[in-house]
C-alpha cells in the first residue's frame, strides 16, 4: 500500500518535474565528495565521516568505558597490526572478535581503540560497524568490519571487508574513489586474508564459484572478476573482487592483491551457515555465480592445490559462460 | 539514461524511476551532493548479477559513474518509491539512516 501510494504520488510528481527538472543539468554538480585526509581525522568514538559529514546524524552509541582510543599514529599500527596476523586467532575468529563465543562489549572494547582511524564507529545498538582506514599517499586501505549480536550481547556474526582505493576524479567532476586491484602494498598487508592463505589455513573449501562481469569489459577500477570460497562446517564465507580482463574468448582474473570480503559464523553447524548467508547480498548474488567446475576446467581439489601457495596465476573461465543476462523482474 | 535498449517492462519500468529521481534532483537543486553520506553504502537492494539491473540501474560496476552521487541518488529513489531497500541484516542502520534522508527530503502527501 505504501509503496503503491508512492508510485501514485510519484505520478503526480512528473507533470511538476516535466517544468521544473530541465532548469539545472547533471553537468552543474561541480562539488566534490570531501576526500579522507588521515590527517584531520579526529580520535573521537563517533568520527563522522567525511562522507557523512554533518550531513547524516549519527546516534552517539558512547558508553563509559576504560578503553581508550589510540592515537592517530598508534591506530594505523594497530590496524596494520591486526591486518597481519587477525588479531592472534583463526577464521571465523576476526581481529580476536569469535562468532558464537564473544560478547559486544569484548568487541567493543578491541574496536575502539581504532576509532581515531575509522570513517564510521557506530557500535551500539547491532550491529556494531567500525571503518578503519590507513591512508597512504593517494592510496587508502579501508577496511569494514561489521557484527550483529542478540539480546544475550554474544556475537553472532562478523562481516568484513577489505579493499584498496584511489581516489579519481568523474567526468562531471566529483571526485570518486577507484578500485586498485594490481597494489603490492595491499596485498602484503592483506596477505593473511589472502587466496592462498586462507587456502593453506582453512584446507579444500565444500565449493569455490566463480562470476564474471563480462565481456562487455567494465571499467578499470571496478573489479568484475569474483572468487567465493565456501566453508559451511567452519562458518566461513570468503568473496575475492579482482580486475577482469577479457584476452580472446576468455575472461580472466587474477587473485593476487584481490580485495576481500568475508561473513563469518559460529563454526559447526552448515544449516544455520546457509540460512544466515541467505539473509546477505549473497542470498541474491548467488545467482550470478557458477561452481569452479562448470566455469573453468578445473576441480576444487586442482584449484586448491594451484591456489594453496601465492602464485600469479590466472583464474580463465570462457567468456560465451558469461552472455548478458536477459533482464528479469524483482 | 542508462537503460536503453531493454525490453522489460519492469527494467523500463524502474529506469524512469530512477530518471525521475535525477529530474527531482535537479528540481531541488542538487540534493544527491548530500547522497555521498551513502556512497559507499550498500543500502540499494542489491541487483541479481553484475549486469541485471533488478533494482539499481547505474551501479558502481557499470562504470565510474556508477560511483557518483547523483546516480546513487537515482537508485535510492528507486528504493525509496517501491519501498524496496537492502534486506542484509549487515546494513540495516546504513539503511535506516537512508531511509530517514529520503523521507526527509521526498516531501509525501
Amino acid at each position: 500500500m505504501k509503496t503503491q501510494c508512492r508510485i501514485l504520488w510519484l505520478g503526480c510528481l512528473v507533470l511538476l518535474l516535466i517544468i521544473t527538472s530541465c532548469t539545472q543539468s547533471k553537468a552543474e554538480v561541480t562539488s566534490p565528495s570531501p576526500t579522507l585526509p588521515a590527517s584531520k581525522l579526529t580520535t573521537k568514538v563517533i568520527t563522522p565521516t567525511p562522507k557523512l559529514g554533518p550531513k547524516v546524524t549519527v546516534r552517539p552509541t558512547f558508553t563509559a568505558t576504560a578503553v581508550a582510543t589510540l592515537s592517530l599514529s598508534d591506530g594505523r599500527n594497530r590496524l596494520l597490526d591486526l591486518l597481519s596476523n587477525n588479531g592472534g586467532c583463526q577464521l571465523p575468529c576476526l581481529w580476536g572478535i569469535t562468532p558464537g563465543k564473544s560478547t559486544n562489549q569484548e568487541a567493543e572494547n578491541l574496536l575502539i581503540p581504532l576509532s581515531s582511524i575509522s570513517e564510521l564507529t557506530d557500535l551500539k545498538p547491532s550491529p556494531g560497524e567500525i571503518q578503519p582506514v590507513y591512508s597512504e599517499d593517494d592510496l587508502f586501505l579501508s577496511t569494514k568490519v561489521t557484527y550483529l549480536y542478540a539480546n544475550n550481547g554474544v556475537v553472532s556474526s562478523i562481516a568484513y571487508r577489505a579493499r584498496e582505493e584511489r581516489k579519481s576524479t568523474a567526468s562531471n567532476g566529483e571526485e570518486i574513489p577507484l578500485g586498485v586491484f594490481d597494489s603490492l602494498s595491499f596485498g602484503k598487508r592483506l596477505d593473511y586474508y589472502s587466496l592462498s592463505h586462507v587456502l593453506s589455513e582453512q584446507g579444500i573449501p565444500t565449493s569455490v564459484l566463480i562470476a564474471t562481469s563480462g565481456p562487455p569489459a567494465i571499467y578499470l577500477g571496478g573489479g568484475g572478476f569474483y572468487i567465493a570460497l565456501l566453508y559451511p562446517d567452519k562458518g566461513i564465507w570468503v568473496n575475492y573482487i579482482t580486475q577482469m580482463y577479457i584476452v580472446g574468448d576468455n575472461v580472466r582474473g587474477r587473485p593476487t592483491n584481490a580485495h576481500v570480503e568475508m561473513e563469518l559464523y559460529p563454526p559447526g553447524d552448515s544449516a544455520s551457515f546457509f540460512a544466515l548467508l541467505d539473509k546477505t547480498d549473497w542470498g541474491v548474488k548467488k545467482n550470478g555465480y557458477k561452481p569452479l567446475e562448470e566455469a573453468t576446467q578445473m576441480t576444487v581439489e586442482q584449484f586448491y592445490q594451484t591456489f594453496r601457495n601465492p602464485t600469479d596465476k590466472w583464474i580463465e573461465t570462457p567468456a560465451k559462460l558469461w552472455p548478458t543476462p536477459e533482464p528479469s523482474g524483482p | 539514461m542508462t537503460g536503453q535498449m531493454y525490453k522489460d517492462l519492469d527494467r523500463m519500468m524502474k529506469n524512469v524511476v530512477h530518471e525521475l529521481g535525477h529530474a527531482y534532483d535537479n528540481a531541488l537543486g542538487i540534493r544527491s551532493n548530500d547522497s555521498d553520506a551513502f556512497l559507499d553504502r550498500d543500502v540499494m537492494r542489491p541487483n541479481l548479477c553484475d549486469r541485471c539491473y533488478n533494482w539499481q540501474q547505474h551501479p558502481p560496476s557499470m562504470d565510474a559513474n556508477g560511483n557518483v552521487s547523483y546516480e546513487k541518488f537515482g537508485d535510492m529513489f528507486i528504493a525509496w518509491t517501491y519501498n524496496a531497500w537492502n534486506l542484509n541484516p549487515d546494513v540495516s542502520k546504513d539503511v535506516g539512516r537512508a531511509q530517514a534522508w529520503m523521507n526527509g527530503l521526498v516531501h509525501q502527501p
